[in-house]
């Protein structure tokens, strides 16, 4: 659905995109991971048809970014970073004016609206005017405006920035939506949790390079070489971690200084879990209160790629 | 830094950027390629009288043109002094640090106007060049130099004061542009228009106090203004109440900054609109059984989008009454008709009116079609029609409908001003014909253009600076080809004519070869008009995804 083939965009010295290559396929949801300059929205708008390469191609739909941007337009809805507004235009005439852009007439338009509106749950705002609306009906609304002529691909650059966490959750659940109705969605994001939980696959840049793109199990399982255990034992946890120490399994065991009791654990990659950790422990009579794997999320993934940890 | 924040990082933030110089270059440039053909050949026998003729010439032209050039640039350097903080947001930041306000407003005007100072004393070499030419004396320099800085000094400050009052850049730019236009060329209309003469033997110092346009004259021209004068004595008083209404302004400015965001929603177009709106709405109610509700918009359609947005959505389009406002432009001018009443029988008023009219027409146009792309790339809505389908024709096309549309009746106020005085036999029918070519043409013409440049470039300010200068470039082309095409009211003037005396300046041909020939100058006029307009249509047309991306 979405193909770029070594994607280069370079702004006189500044090189925003490197070589980027990556592919979405039909019913993808493509988190869009990178710090800020990274070049995330350099390549959203070249996607969107708004820039051109410097070098490289960029394919949407079938359809190359140089010389069949009209086609693309027509297969694409783009919700850009910064909210558009028209003065003095309600939600109905927003939308009717960007349906009358995509020749949608007469009933279809009409329909279109009604169903937009609904699917955004905006038909009680349809007679407001747009720049009297808060900023996550807005968002609403922006998304709204990109499914008017039920395009394909959905290319949104931090569609949840700015929101409160509840108009962040009701944004996500709309996505979510969109998900289910076979949407193929690039998404960029700075809420790393949410992305996790809404996409299949995940890309991360970093100075205009693509880190790494593959699904968020595959980062993960990339991300993390050894598994990490945290153990609570109620006394002596110097010894309990000398103890751990001795086995041949345990790479490392460290006392918590801020967590009274607690050690860190990391279990050599080949261990089938961290069972014998516990087993160890009450063998050489330590008594333990508690123990759990540390959880690796989406965020720790990223922290680690962009730190360069992982090529 | 401490002791003048604003002014030294102002004075940096110019220093750092290219354009500045390339800025300076230009008009220095502008100004030798005037100068430079004036400037008299050496070793071919000339006296020195005529050479002292000459370098007095180049003076006088050096001093009109710097006084133009001014006119144009000062409220270009200051519009958007306090309008770019208030877009940003930061102007509550600056007014809660502890600089106050007087400190924001002074260096945001003297920064300013220390650029527009640093290219007169770009100037001085020149100046004192002339020096060696005779004809002119060191004094006069000194006091051309004093009148230009004083001028700066008014214009920087009256920009800065419409910087703090009005909300957007464009409208500073016009309402300066408007005030700046009145003090210079208001003497000269006024005497045109035949409200002001000087009876024999008295003096005439009036046009020298108001205007610095008009003082320059009197530097060169004592005699004319006070018989008895050699050296114009009064000079001072133009360049004095220049510095004081400057230092004014800049002061009013600083006291009213803490107000700014709350005066300009006062004072926005918008708000006066819908005053008017209001008022005319109660007026025209006495008429009527019951008052309406208020007029629903009319929807999009299946018409042209773009067309509908510029009409129904935009400050003049979204205007509801917007005939109204129409109506009242009718009523101001039949009342101005009670105020020229002595004149209304002599067509050298007519032929002023109806090219001081197509001088509005032409400005107004551009700066209306200049703003139209850039106010949307600023409230980012560029970018989201940049990526629907919209077609370069749809999206030219509308905009070009929307803004002749909601300019119509200002288009036709020269043709509703000739068809009355033809009616009562002061003007020949024919000018009407001839105007319903030029006027059409080059409203056209101008705001096409003034949407290539605003898709060009990257601020409202830029958009609009350019596309005047591009206006005032194309006026000043009949001065060197002959071409009247591009110079509406020059050609205004010309094609107004009385019915009597038809063509007086070909009176020895007959009155139908005059016609003819006026004929035939409009119809070249406006076919080579279409002609740019195709040419410029089709730039934008080729490369429309490319410009309209850059543009987003």
């Amino acid at each position: 659905m979405i193909e770029t083939r070594y994607l280069t965009k370079v702004y006189k010295d500044l090189v925003a995109l490197d070589k980027l290559s990556l592919t979405i396929d039909q019913g993808d949801i493509y988190g869009f991971i990178g710090p800020n300059g990274a070049g995330k929205t350099t390549t959203i708008r070249i996607l969107a048809t708004l820039l051109r390469p410097t070098s490289g191609q960029a394919f949407v739909c079938g359809y190359s970014v140089n010389g069949q941007a009209k086609h693309i337009r027509r297969k694409i809805g783009y919700v850009p970073d910064e909210f558009g507004v028209y003065e003095d235009m309600s939600v109905t005439e927003y939308l009717e004016f960007f349906a009358s852009l995509y020749e949608i007439t007469g009933k279809d338009r009409k329909r279109v609206i009604r169903d937009v509106l609904e699917l955004t749950d905006l038909s009680y705002k349809k007679t407001a005017e747009v720049d009297s609306l808060s900023r996550g009906m807005r968002q609403r609304l922006a998304l709204a405006r990109v499914l008017i002529h039920d395009p394909d691909v959905l290319l949104l650059d931090e569609p949840a920035s700015g929101l409160d966490p509840r108009a962040r959750i009701e944004i996500r659940e709309l996505l979510k939506e969109l998900r289910n109705m076979g949407k193929t969605i690039l998404i960029s994001s700075h809420i790393l949790s949410e992305l996790s939980e809404l996409c299949n696959k995940v890309g991360i840049i970093e100075s205009g390079k693509l880190l790494f793109t593959g699904t968020v199990t595959e980062i993960l399982s990339k991300v993390r070489s050894n598994e990490i255990a945290l153990v609570q034992v109620r006394e002596a946890p110097e010894r309990a971690a000398a103890a751990l120490l001795e086995h041949d399994l345990v790479i490392r065991a460290e006392v918590l200084a801020d967590r009274e009791g607690w050690i860190e654990v990391e279990v050599d990659k080949g261990a089938d879990d961290v069972s014998f950790v516990t087993r160890l422990l009450i063998e050489r009579s330590f008594a333990v209160l508690s123990i759990r794997e540390q959880e690796i999320d989406l965020e720790e993934a990223f922290m680690q790629v962009t730190k360069g940890q992982v090529a | 830094m401490t002791g003048f924040p604003i002014f030294v990082r102002e004075l940096v933030a110019y220093a750092r950027r290219p354009r500045t110089y390339v800025f300076q270059s230009v008009f220095l440039a502008l100004l030798v390629l005037v100068l430079i053909p004036l400037w008299p050949p050496s070793g071919q026998g000339r006296s020195g009288a005529e050479i002292a003729e000459t370098g007095g010439l180049i003076f006088q032209f050096g001093g009109y043109l710097q006084v133009i050039l001014l006119a144009l640039l000062a409220p270009a350097t200051t519009a958007n002094a306090i309008t770019l903080e208030k877009d940003k947001k930061t102007l509550d930041v600056l007014l809660l640090s502890d600089a106050g306000p007087f400190a924001i407003v002074w260096g945001k005007f003297l920064s300013r106007l220390f650029n527009l100072a640093f290219l007169l004393f770009l100037t001085v070499p020149l100046l004192f060049a002339l020096l060696t030419l005779g004809g002119v004396g060191a004094k006069a320099i000194g006091v051309q130099f004093a009148i230009l800085l004083a001028f700066a000094v008014f214009g920087a400050g009256i920009g800065v004061l419409l910087s703090t009052i009005l909300h957007k850049t464009s409208s500073v730019l016009m309402v300066g542009y408007g005030i700046l236009a009145a003090i210079l060329g208001g003497p000269g209309l006024v005497e045109q228009l035949g409200l002001y003469s000087v009876p024999p033997g008295q003096y005439a110092l009036g046009a020298a106090y108001a205007s610095p346009l008009y003082d320059m004259i009197y530097l060169f021209r004592t005699s004319s203004f006070v018989a008895t004068e050699s050296f114009p004595l009064h000079w001072w008083v133009c360049p004095a109440w220049c510095l004081a209404g400057g230092l004014v302004c800049v002061t009013v400015a600083g006291f009213l900054l803490p107000y700014a965001t709350s005066i300009d929603r006062i004072l926005s177009f918008r708000t006066v609109f819908e005053r008017f709106d209001a008022m005319t709405e109660r007026a025209l109610g006495i008429f009527r059984r019951k008052a309406p509700e208020g007029a629903p918009r009319p929807t999009v359609g299946t018409g042209n989008p773009i067309y509908w947005k510029e009409t129904s959505i935009n400050t003049i389009g979204r205007f509801r009454y917007w005939w109204r406002a129409n109506l009242a432009l009718l009523a101001f001018m039949g009342i101005s008709y009670l105020a020229f009443k002595p004149m209304l029988g002599k067509i050298e008023f007519h032929k002023v009116t109806v090219a001081v009219l197509g001088g509005l027409i032409m400005l107004l146009l551009t700066v209306i079609a200049a703003t139209t792309v850039s106010s949307e790339r600023e409230d980012s809505s560029l970018i989201l029609l940049a990526t629907t389908p919209v077609e370069c024709a749809t999206y030219v096309k509308g905009k070009v409908a929307g803004i002749l549309r909601n300019t119509m009746f200002l288009i036709a106020l020269p043709f509703v001003h000739v068809a009355i005085f033809i009616g009562v036999g002061v003007i020949h029918p024919a000018s009407f014909f001839l105007l319903m070519f030029a006027i059409p043409a080059a409203a056209a013409t101008a705001v096409i253009q003034a949407i290539f440049v605003s898709l060009l470039f990257p601020t409202t300010l830029r958009a609009i600076m350019a596309a005047i200068l591009i206006l005032v470039l194309e006026s000043a082309l009949p001065l060197i080809c002959c071409l009247p095409s591009f110079n509406l009211p020059m050609s205004c003037y010309f094609f107004v004519e009385p019915v009597g005396g038809l063509g007086q300046a070909f009176a020895a041909t007959s009155q139908g070869n005059y016609l003819v020939a006026m004929g035939l100058a409009v119809v070249f006029s406006a076919l080579t008009q279409i002609g740019f307009s195709v040419v410029i249509y089709s730039l934008i047309s080729s490369g429309f995804d490319r410009y309209i991306g850059r543009a987003a």
